[in-house]
């Protein structure tokens, strides 16, 4: 295993999920980061991403209902689990934790 | 609003989804391009939105995704058995290491020398490779005698070759070689080279690569071309093209020459190559040879066909030209006209006279080879016996593999797989053997480097593959078959034995003798033959004498001058022809039927020098003026082949003059021992012919001589290397390649001995390891060592005996047949490499099993029988 390792784009993925709880599916996730980053991102490579979440067991899924645009065909809906959570959490705490140990002179860019 | 005409996704994209989609996955896959089809085809146009799909299902052809369901299941469960197979056959070399080790180990020797050999043959079979045009570059070869065999003369007329190009359309180029010496100079080296004269194409139609200049260089009769070595002897490092170098050719006059050209260091599979090349129209200037003379031979004649053409388009019209050349030269008429391949010319080089090119006999690679086959075979012999015994203890594993519902084609799978990844070990232990230890040893012991490489990249696929298969399957194949075949209710209920009192390994174990003793026997007789030939009667005494070749007249004077005064030289003669390093052949008429024959001129004092024997009648007087010209020695040979009651009475004509034999020498060896004994003829030379000086030293002064002569000959003649030969060293090549013959049989046979006691070796372990419990039970009932050793060697001393009947005479009879076909005079065969081979293999057998045995003397039998 790969081990619990939380990349950026999974992180990204990981955030929308929660955020579109409890309709998250494969299009919806996709729109949703390009509405919210801008970013132009492919539909497999959030498929992967989340196949990968739920490998790590930060997401679990079931198939949901059908829509007439899908052909009939059922989505699978992801929700965070707990530990998707935690994860989540722990790497928004380092960020912070970082971010707070910035000198402010660092931020002093008139140079 | 218009309603928007019926989108659908591309339908050939949508199938491929479906074709290569895991279906656990397809639904949400496919419900999820969709649903984006139908958003963007609403947003945007129908064309984007169908290139979007279809770009959205090549995204998704990712391994992941991609359906391994179906075939996977059936495969995988065969995969899985190949791993169980590959499982259980590792654990079974860990578990009988000993035996597995012996088992790799001597297939890995058999294979590192069958692929050395394999290279070896490779290499020879393709010399001249690099030559682009090889296909359609032929050597003209003219049949001299009417024996077919025996005189293919390599040397052809010399106006044949412009003949023919001019004759034949189909014919691109000839191209004509004329081998000779010159003096070089150059300021103040002096050095004899040889040197070819060659067509000025020759550089066109054979490639080998020049470093300077270009390969018209010959086109110009000024110019000519040296080999990188010359090059380097006379110009170090610089480029010389344009530089001038002296070269004196024969008695003409000196000559100053322009270097056109440098050929690279010639590849190492090159037959044949070149020192300095000049222009063959210098021949006829510098007065060697006449360009219209039919009379007169050339070394060799290439022809160069067009693309497409074969030798038999011109065969018919070659007629006109052997009757021109058979009136010309009534001496030496040309019967037939043959063409051979460029890359055959090596191969047959050896029964060419005159070759154009070098290459050994064929007998010692076919011997080679039959010993790869030998060798191959006892390893794979080994492993089939040890293989079979070691099955003894898998017949439970065999059974359960049934019972569980294993069919008999896995079981023989099961086998042959765990046969090929033994096999795969051994290659490659082989080849690094071969790499390492067997090609350096084998080319330190040749006269020639062979790399370790393949004539293609096919060729070696073909080989390594070809020998894994075949070992792994020919190995294993009665193994896999054999075992596969028992019922499991017998093996459970103990019925099923085999191994110990096997016909079958038995026979495998002496035909593994048998072949031992047949390469043992066979390392001793040629060994035998070896030193028989070094000890051979030359039929002369052959020690303390030199010869020194001096053309020139006044050098001949002047050493014969120093020679006269020299206290340390016992005698002296000349000669224009001189046993080792010259004969010619002649026609003589002899009862009114011609006959060829070989004739030496030599000087009065050539007996006494050389120590020959008369057999019968006299040797020429110097008082006698007839001996001049009138009489002739003949050997022992003619004197026994023309079925002379008196031959001192007897005459035949000899360059037009009748000769009367006033002697019969003892034969004596003017030629290797490769060599028959032909009817040879001498007579005394003309003076101005001389010019061998042939001197016998006193006993013990022969290297003060040497030095005595060489320096008085640098006084002599400056400007003229010195050319000085020891008599006992002018067969030095035919006794190196004895040697080296003696060498490699002598380690084959080692080999050979040591592979068969690997084998030996190993089942006796294995028939010790089953039997302990017997032995440990004999022992606690009393029975001794000497029973014990008795009870186990009594197997084996029969397979030896047997196979020592059995190959004692068949060597006898295929060893008497390889010398004889390869040297014309052989020595007896004793019976000595019977007796030392037979010591040999009994001593090498008894240590074995001895070694074996010492496992049961030694250990204790309650650990034996407690062991339950």
């Amino acid at each position: 295993m790969k081990g619990t390792y939380l990349g950026e784009f999974e992180e990204l993925v990981l955030l929308t999920v929660g955020a579109l709880y409890p309709d998250a599916y494969g299009v919806q996730v996709k729109q949703e980061i390009e509405n919210q980053t801008g970013r132009k991102v492919n539909i497999s490579a959030i498929h992967s991403a989340l196949r990968r979440l739920e490998e790590k067991r930060f997401v679990s899924s079931e198939m949901g209902g059908a829509t007439k645009e899908r052909g009939g065909r059922r989505k699978r809906i992801f929700i965070l689990t707990m530990p998707g959570k935690k994860a989540l959490d722990e790497a928004m705490s380092v960020r912070m934790q970082l971010y707070k140990q910035i000198p402010d002179v660092a931020f002093n860019f008139s140079i | 609003m218009r309603e928007p005409r019926p989108a659908t996704p591309p339908r050939w994209a949508d199938r491929f989804l479906k074709w290569y989609c895991n279906p656990d996955l397809l639904e949400e896959i496919q419900g999820d391009i969709h649903e984006l089809f139908y958003a963007r085809a609403s947003d945007s146009s129908l064309g984007r939105a169908r290139r979007s799909f279809i770009w959205d299902v090549i995204r998704f052809f990712r391994w992941s995704n991609i359906k391994r369901s179906k075939t996977q299941k059936y495969s995988s469960n065969n995969i899985a058995m190949l791993n169980n197979y590959f499982k259980v056959a590792m654990r079974n070399l860990m578990k009988n290491r000993i035996p597995s080790f012996i088992n790799i180990f001597g297939l890995s020797l058999a294979i590192g020398c069958a692929i050395v050999i394999f290279i070896f043959a490779d290499y020879q079979l393709h010399m001249d490779s690099f030559h682009k045009d090889k296909a359609n570059i032929y050597q003209l070869l003219n049949a001299v005698h009417d024996d077919k065999n025996k005189d293919i003369w390599g040397l052809s007329p010399v106006p044949l070759g412009p003949a023919i190009k001019d004759e034949f359309p189909d014919v691109s180029n000839t191209v004509r070689v004329f081998y000779s010496s010159a003096v070089v100079k150059k300021e103040d080296k002096v050095f004899s080279e040889r040197i070819s004269f060659v067509d000025k194409e020759y550089l066109e139609v054979f490639d080998f690569n020049l470093i300077y200049g270009g390969r018209k260089a010959l086109y110009d009769n000024k110019q000519i071309v040296l080999s990188k070595n010359i090059a380097q002897k006379y110009f170090g490092e610089t480029d010389p093209v344009g530089s001038v170098l002296t070269l004196k050719v024969d008695t003409a006059a000196s000559e100053e020459f322009i270097i056109g050209a440098v050929a690279e260091t010639f590849p190492l599979n090159a037959s044949f190559g070149f020192d300095i090349l000049l222009p063959y129209v210098k021949l006829e200037t510098l007065g060697l040879r006449d360009p219209t003379d039919w009379n007169g031979f050339g070394r060799a004649t290439f022809v160069q066909f067009k693309p497409g053409s074969v030798p038999d388009d011109i065969f018919d019209g070659l007629e006109k030209f052997r009757l021109i050349q058979n009136e010309a030269n009534e001496k030496w008429p040309i019967k037939r006209f043959e063409f051979i391949p460029l890359d055959e010319i090596s191969l047959r080089s050896f029964e060419i006279f005159g070759s154009a090119s070098t290459g050994s006999h064929p007998a010692g690679r076919m011997a080679l080879g039959v010993i790869a086959i030998f060798l191959l075979a006892m390893a794979c012999f080994n492993y089939v016996n040890i293989a079979v015994v070691s099955a003894t203890t898998r017949l439970k594993e065999i059974a359960l593999r049934k019972v569980i519902g294993g069919q008999r084609k896995q079981i023989i799978r099961q086998f042959l797989v765990e046969n090929i990844l033994i096999c795969f070990f051994a290659l490659a232990v082989g080849t690094l053997m071969a790499y390492y230890l067997f090609l350096p040893g084998f080319n330190a012991s040749i006269p020639i480097t062979i790399p370790f490489e393949f004539s293609s990249f096919s060729v070696a696929v073909g080989f390594f593959g070809g020998l894994l298969l075949l070992i792994g399957l020919i190995s294993g194949a009665y193994p896999a078959f054999y075992i596969s075949s028992f019922k499991p209710s017998s093996i459970f209920r103990g019925k099923e034995k085999l191994g110990r009192k096997s016909l079958f390994s038995k026979v495998l174990l002496t035909f593994q003798f048998f072949l031992a003793i047949q390469t043992i026997i066979g390392a001793f007789i040629f060994t035998e033959n070896g030193i028989h030939f070094r000890n051979k009667d030359w039929g002369y005494n052959q020690e303390q004498v030199i010869t020194i070749l001096a053309e020139d007249k006044d050098h001949f004077e002047a050493m014969k001058q120093k020679i006269t005064y020299n206290a340390n030289i016992a005698s002296f003669s000349e000669s224009h022809d001189h046993i080792g390093l010259g004969s010619s052949l002649t026609t003589i008429e002899i009862e009114n039927q011609r006959k060829q024959i070989r004739h030496l001129k030599v000087g009065f004092d050539y007996e006494k020098t050389l120590g020959l024997r008369m057999k019968d009648g006299r040797w020429f007087e110097r008082d006698v003026q007839s001996d001049k010209s009138e009489t002739v020695v003949i050997n022992q040979t003619f004197a026994e082949s023309m079925g002379w009651d008196n031959p001192l009475d007897q005459s035949f004509v000899l360059d037009s003059i009748r000769r009367y034999v006033v002697g019969i020498v003892e034969d004596f060896h003017y030629d290797d021992f490769y060599a028959n004994i032909d009817p040879v003829v001498l007579s005394i030379s003309a003076e101005k012919d001389l010019k061998y000086l042939i001197v016998r030293s006193k006993a013990g002064q022969t290297i003060a001589t040497a030095d005595f002569l060489k320096v008085s000959w640098q006084e002599v003649a400056p400007d003229t290397p010195y050319i000085g030969v020891f008599q006992d060293e002018v067969f030095k090549g035919f006794h190196d390649e004895m040697q080296t013959n003696i060498e490699l049989m002598i380690f084959i046979s080692i080999f050979g001995l040591t592979l068969a006691c690997i084998g030996l070796f190993g089942l006796v372990s294995f028939n010790i390891t089953k039997r302990l419990k017997e032995f440990g039970i004999r022992k606690v009932l009393g029975a001794s060592l000497i029973n014990i050793t008795k009870l186990i060697n009594r197997d084996f001393v029969w397979i030896l005996l047997v196979a020592s009947l059995l190959g004692a005479p068949f060597a006898y009879v295929m060893m008497n047949q390889l010398i004889s076909t390869i040297y014309a005079y052989s020595g007896p065969i004793t019976p000595w490499p019977f007796a030392i081979a037979l010591a040999a293999m009994l001593l090498t057998v008894v240590l074995t099993v001895s070694s074996q045995i010492w496992k049961v003397a030694s250990e204790n039998p309650t650990n034996i029988l407690r062991n339950e």
